[in-house]
């Protein structure tokens, strides 16, 4: 191996050990006071709320055009009465929480990412430190926190949009009633569905806060540096949560062994 | 690296005019560095960037009450020494004591409890740009005082008045001119009357009417407060407006120090240069 | 951060887990978790589709879920399914219920239907043990059936030759002979080429899926009930048989007792088409029931009985179906019966057949519902009347017109929005058929009687 390839292996890992540390260390201070909890409101408020309108369009998109794709194909097997359930057990399980998860990362890695990168090139960051507040509390644990509990939150929404657009694909097919439609929806629906497929987007939610918040800080070079963290932050964000995903399936299917089937 | 074995305080490492007490340019008073005035004190302190050394064992004592300020050229370490004391940097060896504390060795909160006392002006003010001018004031009231929203108001307020900002209060950080920030940063250093005011590059970016608004906002501080300035600077009209001691800084280590006249009188060449440029280096 | 951004995120996160909670209700509530319920047990040679938390109904009514599936011992043995039942249906299990496990549609995932038994049977115990009836034995009943056609139609080619073999010298004679030979031949062949193609369909979709039967007991009882005809044709048709050679036996030349003969012949060969027409009613009725099924399936709706009134009154506004209806008057057809119910009065029988004369025109696979109406006494009291009043007339159509598949009842109250009185109310029944427009070919057939 040539120096030049060792040391850029050497960097690299450096890099991605820090990144754990720096993933504990969130991890650690989200539950050691003091609580930035007004701050942790106001990043819900950004994080969270401002994501809304997004998430419930794309929701609403996504359950019309996967009711659209899925009775195209049940269609054929004269298997109508079972789009509603398919489309729910396909957003509940998956695609609700992934496409959540995708566009929170596409919106709050970029946002975070650049805010947080902007605030490190403009020292702000040490100001902060200057004016004696923990700035990894203030900035990066408030982010991780709201993210958090943001994602849930946002999933069901996305799900329930889903549900909503695929109830108006299907209504203008065959004329279902709303609620014979959600009755329909939730008839194959488990808990082991519901709940793991919704909680494990607070994993989602940390990945991608942490993610953002530790490029954003480690930020250098200015502006274009501001500019490389947010796409950087978007980029290994959708990866490692997607990556993330893989590995909660498989957990998910050994805790609840009967989803596997 | 070369340490003094006894007086921990009095060593450069090049020899330059820079033992206080003996003799040859003295900080003011001729007292020691390490007598209860001195406000801040820097023991050897050694600091590294990657294999770029920017501070070389280098040891100063800060007055109280006074305006010291930070010579050099660029990248000689100023900036670097005032992130020192107030934590924001570790040496790599050393110590600093701020009030005889020496905050290398405190814990994270205790620490906080000292940066309490001393306020930051940064360069290009690092105003917080997401908070109104006014909260950028009030935000370390907010977080370390017990005083009621009004009476937090009242008192950004008046700090923002005190640099004749009260008009541009509600306005957003990001739609003020330079100097606009620069002053609000200023009140937002002074909100919690620290006895430490460290300031970075006071004029940079600032046009000469601008920056000489600073300058006498700064030594009102020091006058009517009796706050501890130390600027950083290497604007010479500035630095001889606001100090009543220079520290010139050359290639990580203190190489001349004194009044303005002890500094023009200097053995070294670049000092003598530096001091006579008008404009700054 | 100001109060009101405060109270958006406050709204934010109580708002997020509602929908949450929302859909954990919906999960639980159709999981029957917060109501009481008894366990049931019934034993079946197969599970195939059936897992834990696979659904149980009751009479297409959900009524519970799987929980448990018991493993035999050695091979041959019976799996045993636990199942949770809501209670208020405790009433309808009797120990001559039956299970059986069905399945949704061609790729509908299965489920458990029971059958309410009879009210002199006593009531299953809580973790009592039902009978589990196997979706095979109900393609074996129907390949059962296909022999016994097959029996039947070699019968009658078997006597056909008979008596043409018996009448052959008289020429006069032989004609009429064959052509009514023809006939039952001819009837028989259809009813044996239609039940064939039946139990083709059938015993396809038995072999892909699990039973697509609407109920166990409606589709059992079809066939069985195709069977047991099938059993009295082939009787009848023996018994002529029989006659025609008793006949022959005592035949002694071209005189009176031939022409006796003949005549008898035709009324035995008459009775017999009778029994063998029946039995293809009964056959397409059970064909019907099916197409019944497909047409609401179509429209997101896949049982009359699981159709609430309001997705009913949406289906009749449906354009592409055009509802034809016929509104009859309760003071015409009912009189209250000393027992609190209904019964139809004298000339009712008659005012319900004119009125299917004029929907008889169209194609017999159109479905007819029965509407029912009642506007006296408070909401409770009028469905009941309504229903009872849908059935009463249904159960007339279904003697008198042999339309059993393609008809179903739906209680509906007092609203009757398109009603001649004009009030938006009607006291009595509507026959509507459903029809596409194209078989409209005559207007005007919505106008009371």
């Amino acid at each position: 191996m040539s120096g030049f390839v060792r040391t850029a292996v050497v960097t690299r890992l450096a890099s991605g050990g820090r990144a754990v540390i720096f993933a504990g260390r969130a991890l650690r201070d989200m539950f050691r006071p003091p609580f930035e909890l007004q701050e942790t409101a106001r990043q819900i408020y950004e994080l969270g709320w401002r994501s809304l309108p997004l998430i419930a369009a794309a929701g609403y998109a996504v359950g019309i055009v996967m009711s659209m794709h899925t009775r195209a194909s049940l269609e054929r097997f004269g298997a109508e009465a079972l789009v509603p359930a398919g489309l729910a057990l396909a957003l509940v399980r998956e695609t609700g929480p992934l496409v959540c998860g995708l566009l929170l990362s596409g919106r709050v890695g970029a946002g975070v990412g650049a805010e947080l990168g902007a605030m490190k090139v403009t020292e702000q960051i040490d100001a902060l430190e200057a004016v004696a507040v923990d700035s990894f509390k203030f900035l990066v644990v408030t982010r991780v926190v709201a993210c958090m509990i943001a994602m849930p939150i946002l999933t069901a929404v996305m799900n329930f949009m889903g549900m909503l657009g695929g109830w108006t694909a299907e209504s203008a097919v065959s004329g279902m009633g709303f609620e014979a439609y959600f009755r329909a929806a939730f008839s194959l629906l488990q808990f082991s569905d519901y709940v793991p497929g919704t909680l494990k987007t607070m994993v989602f939610g940390f990945i991608i806060a942490v993610t953002a918040s530790y490029l954003g800080v480690h930020t250098s070079g200015g502006t274009q540096g501001v500019g490389y963290a947010a796409t950087r932050s978007v980029v290994t964000a959708s990866i490692l949560m997607i990556a993330a995903n893989v590995v909660l399936v498989r957990l998910i299917f050994f805790v609840f062994p009967e989803m596997a089937e | 690296m070369n340490v003094s074995g006894t007086d921990g305080v009095n060593v450069s490492g090049a020899g330059g005019v820079n033992v206080s007490g003996a003799g040859g340019v003295n900080v003011s008073g001729s007292r020691d560095a390490n007598e209860p005035a001195a406000a801040i004190r820097l023991e050897h302190v050694s600091k590294a960037f990657g294999t770029f050394r920017v501070l070389d064992d280098v040891s100063i004592g800060i007055p109280r009450g006074r305006a010291t300020v930070v010579l050099g050229r660029s990248g000689t370490g100023k900036s670097v020494t005032l992130r020192h004391i107030v934590g924001l940097l570790q040496p790599d060896s050393g110590r600093v004591f701020v009030d005889d504390t020496e905050i290398t060795a405190l814990s994270p909160s205790a620490l906080a409890k000292v940066r309490q006392r001393i306020g930051f002006l940064f360069q290009n003010a690092a105003l917080f740009d997401s908070i109104t001018v006014a909260e950028n004031v009030a935000f370390p009231l907010r977080r370390h005082s017990t005083l009621t929203d009004a009476e937090i108001r009242a008192r950004a307020l008046e700090k923002l008045a005190a640099v004749g900002l009260a008009r541009a209060a509600e306005s957003m950080p990001g739609a003020l001119s330079g100097g606009m920030r620069k002053r609000a940063g200023l009140a937002r250093a002074m909100a919690l009357d620290p006895a430490i005011l460290l300031v970075d590059e006071p004029s940079a970016g600032l046009d000469p009417v601008t920056s000489e608004e600073i300058d006498d906002l700064l030594v009102q501080l020091k006058r009517e407060r009796g706050t501890t300035l130390v600027v950083v600077t290497h604007n010479i009209p500035s630095a001889r407006r606001i100090a009543d001691t220079m520290l010139f800084l050359h290639e990580g280590r203190v190489l001349a120090r004194g009044t303005a006249e002890d500094l023009e009188r200097c053995e070294h060449e670049l000092v003598r240069k530096f001091m006579r440029s008008e404009a700054g280096g | 951060m100001g109060s009101p951004r405060l109270a958006l995120v406050g709204a934010f996160v109580i708002g997020g887990l509602l929908l949450f909670a929302v859909g954990l209700f919906l999960i639980g509530d159709r999981r029957l978790l917060f109501s009481e319920q008894f366990e049931i047990e019934a034993d079946f040679g197969n599970v195939a589709g059936v897992e834990i938390s696979t659904g149980v109904r009751l009479s297409g009514l959900p009524a519970g879920e799987v929980i448990g599936i018991e493993i035999p011992d050695a091979p041959g043995g019976r799996f045993v399914v636990r199942m949770r039942v809501r209670e208020d249906l405790h009433s309808l299990v009797r120990t001559d219920s039956e299970a059986a496990i069905l399945s949704d549609g061609l790729l509908g995932s299965a489920f458990i239907q029971l059958r309410a038994g009879s009210a002199a049977a006593p009531l299953v115990p809580d973790g009592g043990a039902l009978r589990g009836v196997d979706a095979v034995e109900i393609a074996d009943l129907i390949a059962e059936g296909r022999e016994t056609f097959r029996i039947a139609a070699a019968e009658m080619v078997a006597m056909r030759a008979e008596l043409t073999d018996t009448f052959g010298g008289f020429e006069a004679t032989i004609e009429t002979t064959t052509r009514l030979i023809d006939d039952l031949g001819n009837d028989a062949q259809r009813v044996t080429g239609a039940s064939a193609a039946l139990i083709d369909e059938t015993r396809g979709m038995v072999a892909e899926v699990r039973g697509v039967m609407d109920t166990v007991a409606g589709s059992q009882d079809a066939v069985q009930r195709v069977l047991n005809e099938s059993e009295g044709t082939m009787r009848a048709v023996r018994t002529s048989a029989e006659r025609v050679e008793e006949a022959i036996a005592r035949f002694t030349g071209p005189d009176s007792a031939t022409q006796r003969l003949l005549v008898e012949a035709g009324e035995v060969m008459g009775r017999a088409r009778e029994a063998m027409a029946d039995v293809a009613d009964n056959t397409e009725a059970l064909k019907r029931n099916w197409l019944f099924r497909g047409y609401f399936a179509e429209r997101g709706f896949y049982n009359l009985d699981e159709l609430t009134v309001d997705e009913y009154r949406t289906l009749l506004r449906d354009d592409r179906y055009t509802p034809l209806r016929i509104w009859l008057a309760a003071d015409r057809l009912f009189e209250a019966d000393p027992g609190g119910g209904w019964t139809l009065r004298d000339g009712a029988a008659r005012r319900i057949e004119e009125a299917m004369g004029e929907l008889l025109q169209y194609p017999r696979t159109s479905p007819i519902v029965v509407e029912g109406y009642a506007t006296a006494g408070e909401i409770g009291r009028r469905l009941l009347d309504s229903q009872a009043r849908a059935d009463l007339v249904r159960s007339h159509l279904t003697q008198a017109f042999r339309r059993a598949g393609a008809t179903g009842t739906m209680a509906l109250g007092a609203g009757a929005a398109e009603s001649p009185s004009g009030d938006g109310r009607w006291d009595g029944v509507a026959l509507t058929l459903f029809a596409e427009p194209e078989q409209l070919v005559r207007a005007g057939a919505g106008a009371a009687q």
